[in-house]
């Protein structure tokens, strides 16, 4: 008996030490975990404009090409994250540094996002200060879904070979559209205007005295909008939550079916260069970086 | 509480600890405790249907006892129809009422006579189809004179609600478990690391093969009408693999559960996919259930020629009635009988008793494509069974049988399928290797070095926790 219990107490001792090494393999390794990692020790950060959101967002937007062009910007998001998670980051990341940013732009999709979704990022919720210790939290039990990203890496080079700049992640895999258009999508507005956590996160701006835009981000051509959304501010007397739609006919043109994807509505470093080409045209055209100056293209 | 969860993590080890230190001065408190636990177990799930399992226990504790002081033979009837009146009263209520309701309904509807009824709210109490039988044999033995009825209520009680097995089988026989609670256990150590590899294996046929084969299976069953032939056979092909080690692996972690507290419960699966015929594959599935309509329905029927052709019906239908009240469960019962019955009415249903390849280590060709055989009508009988409803199965059936059977399959996420598909080609290999022992890790890697056989199991282990898909509950558990 004492021996049985000795020897499964040893099982257990080899597993939680597979946990720790697993724990160090994903800091080392997986973007989402890099990232969090980045954003929480970044020195003493300039940045004009945040990019928070999900993979649309991390993958989609170029914040090197807006630092370029005057913008100095991070891109925060995290793949699969939700609108609360967005709120929590972006609470952190204005509680932990002096310069507040002027502009924080949240990139969704309709198409893909729960905004409803009250989980918080397996990630976030692990590195936030002050959680809860719980059986779950073993990096095994926790992270089980990174496992398979870490397997991409292992076979695929597209996956070894995407990078990190300035909290963008970028793939120069190409994988074709081979969706078609659907004359019958609008743009849901109602699923925007009913999300409590947009509205957290407008409040949490505007106490900042930061823009919010919020931006649909283009999709695969199934999931675009025949007509552009005339944009509108969600928060009218604060004037702030601008909401923008890059995912509808016409401005998707830009975007080479064959060239600009990687899958599922993400673009790859192509697709996001052009994306950002044409929000920059935009930010340029309201001067963001100018207190209250929010207003449709 | 599921065996594949966290609360199960934390329960198991601690009624262990009590089990060995407290408890183990004597027997009346290891089964006190035991029954404590399992009525914990039960609670998990909810607590009010307790009181089924406690009613029926003492409804067949008191016939026993009757039955043993009783010596007219129609009294002795009477109490023995009392016990499976109540027992199969309760099943039929919570699981088959609706299906009576509906389909009475729907006879009066085609007879023109207008009739609406409201089908009731029953929650089925999870594993009610699996202790009735457990109780029912013990009468039903009592009533035969094949066994002693018990004075010990302790005893009974812990036999019917034993945790282990008490949600999902295996359907123990209360001559072979009933006489493990009248001896207080001792710890073997031999019997307890068996028990933990069992779990091991158990562990690793649901989460990693049974749940990522779900996700396929009920991604193109439930999206049947938009895809392929060949997809579908796909999805039939994953649902046979899922069904199988959903429930053989729900039943390696009751075996080996058992196993740590001292007990030794009856196999319930036996490498099924490797019989050669379908008789074969009969005694290699669900042994506990398939025996328990051999001994307590089968026989009794008994018969000649004619009436054996009956009583195969009768046995495959109610067996597919005991899955589910649902006419695509009685058409996979109709199916099986139709399968078995050529090899009953030849007297060839015995032919096949070894495992395939005792003395070799691979088939001979003759055996691998009778294997094969044996495997396609059974997925084909599957298809039935996985089905929502009967148009269900003929529009998968008819889209098989099509000239898109000869498109290649479509798979929504092709790196999760590959990585499926590796699972799949390792657990055939590791099953094949272990076809001769009791289960496919028992005796594997024995004689090798201790450090690599830990790695082994704590590469599976790992593997559980890393590759599993997601948590589906027990596919058994809905019956």
């Amino acid at each position: 008996m004492i021996l049985f219990i000795k020897k499964t107490i040893l099982f257990l001792f080899l597993f939680i030490a597979s946990n720790f090494i697993y724990l160090i393999i994903l800091q080392k390794t997986d973007w989402n975990y890099k990232k969090r990692i980045d954003a929480l020790t970044l020195d003493a950060p300039d940045n004009d404009i945040i990019v928070i959101g999900n993979s649309l967002a991390m993958d989609g937007i170029d914040t090197e090409l807006l630092s370029q062009n005057g913008y100095q910007s991070y891109n925060l998001s995290l793949g699969g994250s939700s609108l609360r998670t967005n709120y929590i980051q972006l609470n952190e990341y204005l509680t932990l540094y002096e310069k507040k940013p002027k502009c924080v732009i949240l990139g969704l999709g309709s198409y893909l996002n729960d905004f409803e979704k009250e989980t918080i990022h397996p990630i976030v919720e692990y590195t936030q200060k002050d959680r809860e210790v719980s059986f779950r939290d073993l990096p095994m039990l926790k992270f089980r879904w990174l496992f398979k990203e870490l397997l991409k890496k292992l076979v695929s080079k597209a996956h070894r070979e995407a990078s990190l700049k300035y909290g963008q992640l970028r793939f120069k895999k190409q994988v074709p559209d081979n969706t078609a258009l659907d004359h019958n999508n609008d743009f849901p507005i109602d699923r925007y205007k009913s999300a409590p956590f947009i509205y957290d996160i407008i409040d949490l701006c505007s106490d900042y005295d930061i823009e919010l835009i919020i931006v649909e981000m283009p999709g695969l051509k199934k999931t675009r909008h025949k007509k552009r959304f005339n944009c509108m501010l969600l928060d009218e007397v604060n004037n702030n939550g601008l909401l923008l739609d890059y995912n509808n006919f016409s401005d998707c043109e830009i975007f080479d079916d064959q060239k600009d994807w990687i899958g599922d509505s993400h673009l790859n470093a192509y697709g996001a260069k052009k994306m950002t080409t044409r929000l920059l045209s935009d930010l340029q055209k309201m001067d963001v970086t100018a207190p209250q100056r929010l207003k449709c293209r | 509480m599921l065996f594949n969860s966290i609360d199960f993590a934390i329960f198991l080890p601690i009624v262990f600890i009590l089990y060995w230190s407290v408890a183990n001065k004597a027997l009346e408190l290891q089964n006190l405790l035991l029954v404590a636990a399992s009525f914990v177990f039960y609670a998990w799930w909810d607590w009010s249907f307790l009181s089924l399992i406690v009613f029926s226990t003492l409804v067949d504790y008191t016939i026993g006892l009757k039955l043993k002081l009783e010596d007219n033979q129609f009294r002795r009837k009477v109490l023995l129809l009392a016990s499976i009146f109540v027992n199969l009263g309760f099943l039929a209520f919570f699981k088959y009422c609706n299906f009576f309701l509906d389909n009475f309904v729907a006879a009066f509807s085609f007879f023109g006579a207008a009739m609406e009824a409201t089908s009731l709210k029953i929650i089925l109490p999870v594993g009610i189809s699996f202790y009735t039988f457990q109780t029912l044999s013990y009468t039903i033995d009592v009533y035969r004179k094949k066994l002693e009825p018990t004075n010990d209520f302790i005893a009974f009680s812990a036999f019917v609600s034993f945790f282990s097995q008490l949600v999902a089988g295996p359907i123990e026989r209360a001559t072979r478990l009933l006489p493990q609670f009248y001896q207080r256990r001792r710890f073997n150590y031999s019997q307890a690391v068996d028990g933990m590899r069992q779990i091991l294996w158990g562990l690793f046929k649901k989460v990693v093969i049974a749940d990522n084969c779900a996700e396929f299976a009920n991604q193109i069953f439930n999206n049947s009408a938009d895809l392929n032939g060949s997809t579908l056979v796909l999805g039939a092909v994953l649902f046979s693999f899922q069904i199988y080690c959903d429930f053989s692996g729900y039943s390696d972690i009751a075996i080996g559960t058992a196993r740590l507290f001292g007990f030794d419960l009856m196999k319930n699966f036996s490498f099924p996919y490797f019989s050669r015929d379908i008789a074969e594959f009969w005694r290699r599935w669900h042994i506990s259930l398939s025996t328990w309509f051999r001994d307590y329905l089968y026989i009794p029927l008994g018969g000649s020629i004619s009436m054996k052709i009956r009583n195969t019906f009768i046995i495959f239908i109610v067996s597919g009635f005991w899955h589910g009240a649902n006419w695509t469960f009685i058409v996979w019962g109709v199916l099986n009988a139709i399968y078995f019955l050529p090899l009953l009415l030849s007297g060839r249903n015995r032919n096949i008793i070894t495992i395939v390849a005792a003395h070799q280590r691979l088939p001979t060709l003759k055996e691998l494509l009778l294997i094969l055989k044996t495997f396609t009508f059974t997925v084909f009988a599957w298809i039935f069974f996985r089905a929502e409803n009967l148009p269900h199965a003929f529009d998968i059936i008819s889209a098989i049988f099509s000239y898109r059977l000869f498109e290649a399959p479509k798979v929504s996420n092709a790196f999760d399928f590959f990585i499926l598909t590796i699972l799949l080609i390792y657990f055939i290999i590791q099953e094949w290797n272990g076809r001769r022992w009791n289960y496919a890790l028992e005796k594997f890697g024995l004689k090798w070095h201790r450090s690599i056989r830990w790695g082994l199991y704590l590469l599976l282990f790992i593997i559980v926790c890393l590759l599993g898909g997601n948590k589906q509950d027990f596919i058994y558990f809905q019956f």
